[in-house]
């Protein structure tokens, strides 16, 4: 097991590389830079031939890579060109709300999801099975933008139940806090939830469906046995690995939500360092998201392990 | 007292940030030598109580206050200011400001002296300028230099702390100079980049104040009755441009069809939703003690156009032109949908590029382009409205624009310190620019901030300050409004 993990661990090194390459290639590629971006309307070529230099903006770009790279694998990741905060300093800061944001609309996801695939999947074609169905198409086309408007608009405006637009830290105040994140974590936990649903539906089916179950049934199981204790386990190892992709949806789509909902995260972040071509910024929190996916893939391989003993025994 | 703002700052450095948000959290910090006034276009008193002008032009001195202090507690003197302007100069964004400053002189620990090379009018208005801070010396040698998270200010208002993307606290500076004031404990600005967010944090009272209402937002909150709704024209204004060095638009009457060609009107109906002062003659907008009543392009006149270019030789359909306009300003993408569709009418071909912004910028500053729908914001001095822009050697000439009489006059109007020959200087060269039609104006977009019912002595700005934010307060009863407007510095017109 330890063996397998160092293996998977160092083949992450590579697709990191990689991804930094893509990033600091990609972000260059687009026209205009943070000096650009820095004079604005009022930019003229020789102003901006002055600041270049000043930021070493006009060095090669091989010899501006390998200074970052070297930085980057010490753990200095540079520093923000508008804010001058180390890159580090200012994902770190900011993680905490990502990762809460995340928390609750997976919560959501799994908590209300799985379960309607689940009893959509054992009472088919009945109203509950038709009305989640639904539930699932709408959850996936809606955007989420859209939908934490809405939200904003019934819960804060109309009803006055939830505030909305201004971020409470969770130890500033925990209760304002969960308050102020139940609507975000809705509005990116829908598609999640949907996804979910759907999917734990279709492997409910096909496991049902399965020789395993009839012999359950005939041996006189219970039909509450039969779905968690026979079923439930195989049709997880999809759910689950549909759950790990939808990280990467999670991650992207906080980008969306937190301007929406005023968050102060990491997608937010994300958002002004493209806008503001603060290039050491975009690098480190492209970095970050690449390195959290594939950490979480990684997790989700070997919580398969746990799942199906199969997979276990296939790695020896 | 909660403010919110479409986007969270980037520095709080005065001297380098550039950016309208970063503006809003720096200028209660601190404090300038003179400071806009509720008149547009006029400065009054700050950090220095007086000011006189030696008849040649050249030599101002500025007599500071003797009771103003950093909120480190240390008093402001003479060479805090000396410091601080050789600070803008050396940080480059507002250098050019100062570059017709030779030497400043420090007499006495309250006495500033400004020699300058020539005489230069606009000085007055630059010291004004919220960004144009005087700073503690001391606290920037403290922080190696580097302001971007600290206060070294001596404003109404003193940094408690910055959470970024998340608020910025401030709290009342209890040595202000002026005793009584500000009025507020404690002032907040909560970053809010959603639309629906920010009406919706005002209509519930999560928040008091929001600044940079947009048209669409005052439609919304302007019928509801327990809001207010201020709206002046600001100093954000727009223009079709016109690159006149292209075959063609370097012909004035080509230029001439295309400012007729366009329905001004129309497209503040349908882009801004009426939010805005159209400009169909100079382009300093009502108000400002410079603007000139022209009204050279009274209304859209397509008839006029056809002639106009008939007269240039130019047929129908042989003027194929690329418009650029950036992505990042939807509304005037969607302007420049509109001039498309007008130009079509009289016959000329319109291919829209919308572009990045810093692509955009950086095309325009090169002067890639043939036209372009684009704006500018927070100009005072009518010589920031026109010089960098207009004169031949102008920084920002992306027209490239070039008209001896123009020139002229925009050195002239520099010069002279006069402001009746100012006015009719800058009044003359706004006619000359308007005919020769560098640019089309469209409009001058209205700066409106809504606010709740208690909120009182808050005056909206054509330029989106805040400083006067010092003069709020939350008992707005008749007495308080008497009390807060109008402002208590004075004029210190020469």
């Amino acid at each position: 097991m330890i063996g397998y993990l160092l293996r998977r661990l160092i083949s992450v090194i590579p697709v990191l590389l990689g991804v930094s390459l893509v990033a600091f290639a990609l972000v260059r590629l687009v026209p205009g830079d943070p000096v650009t971006v820095l004079l604005g309307p009022g930019y003229s070529p020789e102003e901006a031939a002055v600041l270049r230099e000043r930021y070493a903006l006009d060095r090669p770009l091989p010899v501006q890579y390998l200074a970052w790279l070297t930085r980057a694998v010490q753990g200095d990741l540079g520093h923000s060109f508008f804010t001058g905060e180390p890159v580090v300093k200012a994902i770190v800061d900011r993680l905490p709300v990502t990762l809460e944001l995340a928390a609750i609309a997976l919560a959501f996801a799994l908590l209300v999801g799985v379960p309607l695939g689940i009893i959509s999947a054992v009472r088919p074609g009945k109203w509950l099975d038709h009305l989640a169905r639904f539930g699932g198409l709408v959850g996936i086309s809606i955007p989420g933008f859209w939908f934490g408007a809405i939200l904003i608009l019934i819960f804060s405006l109309n009803l006055g139940l939830l505030p909305s637009g201004r971020f409470v830290h969770l130890t500033d105040d925990p209760v304002e806090n969960v308050k102020r994140m139940l609507m975000p974590g809705l509005a990116l936990g829908t598609a999640v939830a949907a996804v979910a649903m759907r999917t734990a539906r279709s492997a409910m089916l096909d496991v049902i469906g399965q020789d395993y179950t009839r012999t359950a049934r005939a041996k006189g199981v219970s039909e509450r046995g039969i779905v968690f204790r026979h079923a439930l386990r195989n049709a997880l190892v999809p759910v689950v690995t549909v759950l790990g992709l939808q990280a990467g949806y999670l991650l992207g789509g906080s980008v969306v939500i937190e301007q929406v909902f005023s968050l102060p995260g990491v997608g937010r972040l994300a958002l002004q360092a493209i806008s503001g071509r603060d290039y050491a910024l975009l690098q480190g929190t492209v970095l970050f998201a690449a390195t959290a996916f594939v950490l979480i893939n990684l997790a989700v391989d070997l919580l398969y392990a746990r799942i199906d003993p199969r997979i276990r025994d296939a790695r020896r | 007292m909660i403010v919110a703002l479409q986007d969270d700052g980037k520095t709080l450095d005065p001297h380098k940030a550039a950016d309208a948000a970063s503006m809003h959290l720096i200028e209660n910090l601190y404090s300038t030598l003179l400071r806009y006034s509720v008149q547009y276009g006029e400065v009054e008193a700050d950090l220095a109580e007086r000011y006189d002008v030696s008849p040649d032009g050249r030599s101002y001195t500025f007599r500071l206050r003797p009771n103003a202090v950093f909120h480190s507690g240390r008093p402001v003197t003479a060479e805090d200011v000396r410091f601080s302007i050789d600070r803008i100069r050396q940080l480059q964004v507002r250098a050019a400001q100062f570059t017709a400053v030779e030497a400043i002189e420090t007499p006495d620990a309250h006495t500033v002296v400004f020699r300058l090379r020539e005489p230069f009018a606009p000085l007055v208005t630059y010291l004004a300028h919220p960004m144009n801070a005087i700073v503690d010396r001391d606290v920037v040698a403290a922080n190696g230099g580097n302001l971007d998270r600290a206060d070294a200010g001596s404003g109404p208002f003193a940094l408690v702390e910055w959470r970024k993307d998340q608020r910025m606290l401030l709290r009342r500076n209890d040595q202000y100079y002026i005793p009584g004031l500000p009025r507020l404990a404690r002032v907040a600005f909560v970053p809010m980049p959603d639309a629906t967010a920010r009406t919706v944090s005002l209509r519930t009272g999560e928040i008091d104040l929001l600044l940079d209402v947009t048209g669409r937002d005052e439609k919304v909150l302007r019928p509801l009755q327990h809001l207010a709704v201020q709206s002046v024209p600001g100093t954000f204004w727009e223009y079709v441009g016109i690159n006149t060095t292209r075959k063609l638009l370097d012909d004035v009457r080509v230029r001439q069809a295309i400012a007729w060609a366009v329905d001004r009107d129309a497209i503040n109906r349908v882009v801004k939703l009426n939010a805005a002062t159209l400009l169909d003659g100079g382009l300093i907008p009502p108000g400002h003690w410079a603007h000139a009543d022209l009204r050279l392009y009274p209304r859209h006149d397509p008839a006029r156009a056809r002639a106009l270019l008939e007269s240039a030789g130019v047929r129908p359909g042989e003027l194929s032109l690329v418009m650029k306009v950036g992505s990042a300003f939807p509304y005037q993408v969607a302007a420049g949908q509109m001039v498309k569709q007008q130009l079509r009418e009289v016959g000329i071909d319109v291919q829209l590029l919308s572009q990045e912004s810093g692509v955009f910028f950086e095309a325009l500053g090169q002067k890639d382009f043939d036209l372009t729908v684009c704006g500018w914001v927070g100009f005072v001095d009518p010589d920031e409205w026109t010089y960098e822009l207009f004169h031949s050697t102008g920084k920002w000439n992306q027209q490239g624009y070039r008209n001896p009489q123009v020139d002229t006059l925009l050195e002239q109007g520099r010069r002279t310190t006069a402001r009746e020959t100012r006015k009719q200087v800058y009044a003359e060269a706004q006619r000359l620019i308007a005919e020769d039609a560098p640019m089309v104006f469209l409009y001058a977009n209205d700066q409106a901030s809504a606010a709740l019912p208690s909120v009182a002595g808050f005056n909206a700005h054509p330029t989106a300050s805040t400083i006067f934010l010092r003069n709020a307060s939350f008992s707005n009863t008749p007495a308080a409004i008497a009390a807060a407007s109008p402002e208590p510095g004075r004029a210190v017109r020469p």
